[in-house]
């Protein structure tokens, strides 16, 4: 009795020292973003006093400042930019994947292994690696500069993860399930659509939000690619921060509104997130 | 004998139709891998193709391509400036890998005796690894700006004068390596989390039944069981250490000097400012290369481990 009163007193000390140090963890990686959010809102006279200005009015104005189109500034565009190429590559990539995915997992194909570590390699890749040949291969196609270029660039980035991601997902679907739907005569296009992709949500789920979240954090690509059609990153690159005179104050307005989405986002989806994370590497 | 012919049809039709469905599970599958492998063919083999190409020709502005064979490579691979940007990537990965393993891990075991708020810490620990990159780095590069940064200015209050954190080559890296820190040590945490949660129960009763203390238990029993995990974890962080670039694009530009110029920094370099297209090729050949033997001894690790 004495050593089990011992192990709950020393269990329930362990667990106070694990909420300490964990909630320490978070407020400490999470005060950068709130000085980032608390910066856009600040008069912008007071974004760089120091000391710094705890207490202030809050107000708009540097968001007022940065989507307003007097001086030619394209804030507002560079954002929906962002957006139409986020989505149309998420959606490319799965439509892409999905079928490839399940042509791997279930249907006959040469050499299947060769294939898979094609795959692999294929989502090693560093992307400064083909920035060059794929600028001149847009350039040559005279898409440079639009939002094509970057939705079929970020889709082909993508597509070997996404796929090694699905198939990690589609070995789990039970073979039989497959096998019954076939001999009751589905056909392939049936089979996958009726059958695999409903009990298939949660691994297309977890890959869309990746794709999401790459996409709409990509600069790289974005950098080379567009000079006016640019997306929200590169935007605030190119023309917020190598400014001879920087308005911080817009700086951190546009910084807050490229992040901000990302924090409600991550938050709504965070079960599908992790199980991502765990299946991708699990099943790696 | 109408039974038999009643019987014996569907026999016979079965038979031919998986036959012939055979064949068009082949052609089925050529179908379904189609829109994925031509986009892939045109958007990253075709470009890699062009890069070899490139490095194998002389290419600069005004000047029309010309056969040269490996006199690219041989500049390169003897070039300095190259080799030390493949040394501060070699450095800035291993420094943050060991630093967000260790976190990773002790805060994963921690996570593993919170259950009341679980789910919403682990939502909150979340939150960093999501966020653009290039975009936390501007926000770091101001608070550690040397005049008007919220660091300096804090360690001020504590009687520690200002740091010229992003000016001196040591302290740049090291905002580098923490600023990935930052980003990355979740998703070791994540999927650490999980591993151990996956260990069987009984392992680890027993192991405590044998009076085995908390380290005994980690160093003997929890890693040893959680290599794989382990390995594949570092897999995924190392290509992704490997490629850096938006990071060091917004946080310091390579600087001060080349101490945090890493290859992606170098490359870029060569091909948009300088201009220096075939060499810039070449240098991405060599830097793919290395990359895929980095990642290709990790997957031979695990290989070996598995056996």
């Amino acid at each position: 009795m004495a050593t089990s009163v011992g192990i709950s007193h020393r269990g329930r000390r362990g667990r106070v020292l694990a909420y300490v140090v964990v909630i320490a963890w978070v407020v400490i990686s999470l005060a950068p973003v709130v000085w980032m959010l608390l910066q856009s809102i600040k008069p912008p006279q007071d974004v760089f006093a120091i000391p710094p200005k705890w207490f202030f009015s809050a107000t708009v104005r540097s968001y007022r400042d940065l989507f307003s189109t007097a001086n030619g500034a394209h804030f507002g565009r560079y954002v929906l930019t962002s957006l139409l190429v986020t989505v149309a590559t998420a959606v490319l990539v799965i439509a892409v994947s999905v079928p490839a995915g399940y042509a791997l997992t279930f249907l006959p194909i040469k050499r299947r292994n060769l294939w898979l570590v094609l795959i692999l390699l294929g989502s090693m890749l560093p992307p400064i690696v083909v920035v060059v040949p794929l600028f001149e291969l847009w350039h040559n196609l005279n898409l440079l500069d639009t939002p094509t270029a970057l939705i079929f660039t970020y889709t082909a980035m993508n597509i070997p993860f996404t796929i090694w991601l699905l198939r990690g997902f589609m070995v789990q679907i039970p073979r039989e399930l497959y096998e019954s739907a076939r001999v009751d005569g589905a056909g392939h296009v049936r089979t996958l659509v009726a059958v695999i992709m409903p009990v298939l949500r949660a691994g297309m789920a977890a890959a869309a939000i990746f794709v999401v979240i790459w996409g709409w954090n990509e600069l790289l690509f974005a950098v080379f690619l567009t000079t006016s059609n640019r997306t929200a990153p590169a935007g605030i690159v190119a023309t917020l921060i190598s400014d001879r005179g920087i308005n911080w104050g817009k700086l951190y307005a546009a910084a807050t509104t490229v992040v901000l989405p990302i924090i409600v986002f991550t938050v709504a989806v965070q079960k599908h997130v992790v199980r991502g994370f765990t299946f991708g590497a699990v099943k790696g | 004998m109408l039974e038999s012919k009643v019987a014996g049809r569907p026999v016979t039709i079965a038979g031919r139709r998986s036959y012939r469905r055979h064949g068009g599970d082949r052609r089925a599958a050529v179908f379904f891998v189609l829109p994925a492998v031509v986009l892939l063919l045109a958007l990253v083999v075709y470009p890699l193709v062009n890069d070899v190409r490139l490095s194998l020709a002389h290419l600069s502005p005004g000047i029309d391509e010309q056969f040269v064979g490996f006199t690219n490579y041989k500049a390169v691979l003897s070039d300095s400036d190259f080799w030390r940007s493949v040394w501060v990537t070699v450095k800035y990965s291993i420094m943050s890998l060991v630093i967000e393993f260790i976190v990773g891990f002790g805060l994963a075991l921690l996570m593993a005796r919170i259950v009341r708020g679980g789910g919403l810490l682990r939502t909150l620990i979340l939150i960093p690894t999501m966020l653009t990159p290039s975009v936390a780095a501007i926000n770091f590069r101001n608070l550690l700006n040397y005049n008007f940064g919220l660091i300096n200015y804090l360690i001020g209050l504590v009687g520690i004068g200002p740091r010229p954190w992003l000016a001196s080559s040591g302290s740049s890296l090291a905002a580098l390596v923490l600023t990935d820190v930052w980003r990355s040590t979740p998703f070791f945490v994540l999927i650490l989390s999980a591993g151990l949660l996956a260990l069987s129960p009984e392992v680890m009763e027993a192991t405590e039944l044998d009076g085995a203390n908390g380290w005994q238990k980690l160093l003997h029993v929890q890693i040893p069981l959680l290599v794989p995990l382990i390995l594949v974890t570092v897999l995924f962080r190392v290509i992704d250490l490997f490629r850096t670039f938006d990071t060091v694009f917004t946080l310091t530009n390579g600087g001060p000097g080349n101490a945090t110029n890493v290859t992606s920094m170098q490359i870029y370099t060569d091909m948009y400012v300088g201009q220096y297209t075939s060499y810039a090729a070449t240098e991405a050949v060599v830097f793919l290369l290395l990359t895929l033997i980095v990642s290709g001894s990790i997957v031979r690790l695990m290989r070996l481990q598995r056996q």
